[in-house]
């Protein structure tokens, strides 16, 4: 099948499935760029505060350490997307109420761990599969329920507040959801 | 169902992923480079005593800054021991989880520059309504 073939099948099923499509980009987007500007600045801040500078490098080796198995996890449920058939997914999508995908999304969100970004991948490969912008939202509010950090949080603000945030967070991530579908829609 | 090679689905995934490296690289170079150089004792300067402004601050500083949900916790309990209301507080919790300002570059690249900017504008509004959500059903904090 060719990458043009395969563009429109996949704008079909994004169309079918509730959302305007990714559109496919004529031209690569240059991945380096912001990676490149951000070195520039290091660079420049370097000249002015050596120290800081190169705390906030060490700073970031050491969140990338962290992140290291969060992104191994990621491959692993990339994986086992992928291995989903895509026709299937889309009829079972296209099927499901939506409040029912947003609910998935909102438990799948929760139990999600650490940084956002880590989670873009997968995110890009449910849209590319015609899963609407949604749920996908919603998954990434979702995230900011921190389960692990429960007994933190309690300690910190009181379990009553913690037991509170909770609750608005899960209750506003489908909201969100609802909220930007609409846009999502009103705008393609 | 098309059996697919399971071997060509990890080569792809693992792929998809390797692509979005230099995209994450430079986040976390940026987050670090906020955290390094904007301390946390100089947030609470940024507030007025107004519940409403210092709320919709709360919402806009979150949503800048990023990093370790401990540390928005961290932060949360200074300002209200600084004197700075609940709502403010709480609004800077949702926002610092729920918004990035700083990967929004990484996700219009994956998900779209409509998307992401959609996406961050309305958790940015949400954080307002989720903080006083929060604080009225808990009546405060303990």
């Amino acid at each position: 099948m060719g990458e043009k073939e395969t563009n429109k099948k996949t704008q079909n099923m994004a169309k079918a499935a509730g959302g305007s499509p990714v559109k496919p980009s004529g031209k690569k987007k240059n991945i380096w760029v912001f990676p490149a500007i951000v070195t520039a600045l290091y660079a420049v801040l370097y000249v002015f505060y050596p120290s800081k500078t190169l705390s906030a490098l060490s700073y970031a080796g050491k969140m990338a350490t962290v992140i290291a198995p969060v992104l191994l996890l990621v491959l692993l449920f990339i994986f086992l997307f992928n291995l989903i058939d895509e026709k299937w997914l889309k009829k079972t999508v296209e099927e499901s109420p939506i409040i029912l995908q947003y609910l998935a999304m909102a438990f799948f969100g929760t139990l999600s761990h650490g940084p956002i970004y880590a989670w873009y991948p997968l995110m890009g490969q449910f849209r590319e599969k015609g899963v609407p912008y949604g749920p996908i939202s919603v998954f990434l509010y979702a995230r900011g329920i921190k389960l692990s950090l429960l007994p933190m949080l309690a300690l910190y603000f009181g379990a009553g507040y913690a037991a509170a945030l909770t609750a608005s967070l899960a209750v506003f991530s489908i909201i969100q959801g609802l909220l930007v579908d609409t846009v999502m829609k009103n705008n393609a | 169902m098309k059996k697919k090679s399971k071997l060509k689905v990890l080569r792809k995934s693992a792929t998809g992923l390797v692509k979005n490296l230099p995209m994450m690289g430079g986040v976390i170079l940026i987050i670090s480079l906020i955290k390094t150089f904007v301390p946390s004792e100089s947030i609470a300067s940024l507030f007025s005593g107004n519940p409403l402004a210092d709320t919709i601050v709360g919402s806009l500083l979150g949503s800048v800054l990023a990093g370790n949900t401990m540390n928005s916790y961290i932060i949360g309990r200074e300002m209200l021991e600084s004197g700075i209301s609940l709502f403010a507080a709480t609004a800077f919790l949702v926002a610092w989880v729920t918004v990035g300002f700083v990967q929004i570059p990484a996700e219009s690249k994956t998900l779209g520059r409509r998307f992401a900017l959609v996406r961050n504008g309305l958790s940015m509004v949400l954080a307002v309504a989720v903080s006083l959500a929060t604080v009225w059903i808990s009546g405060g904090v303990n």
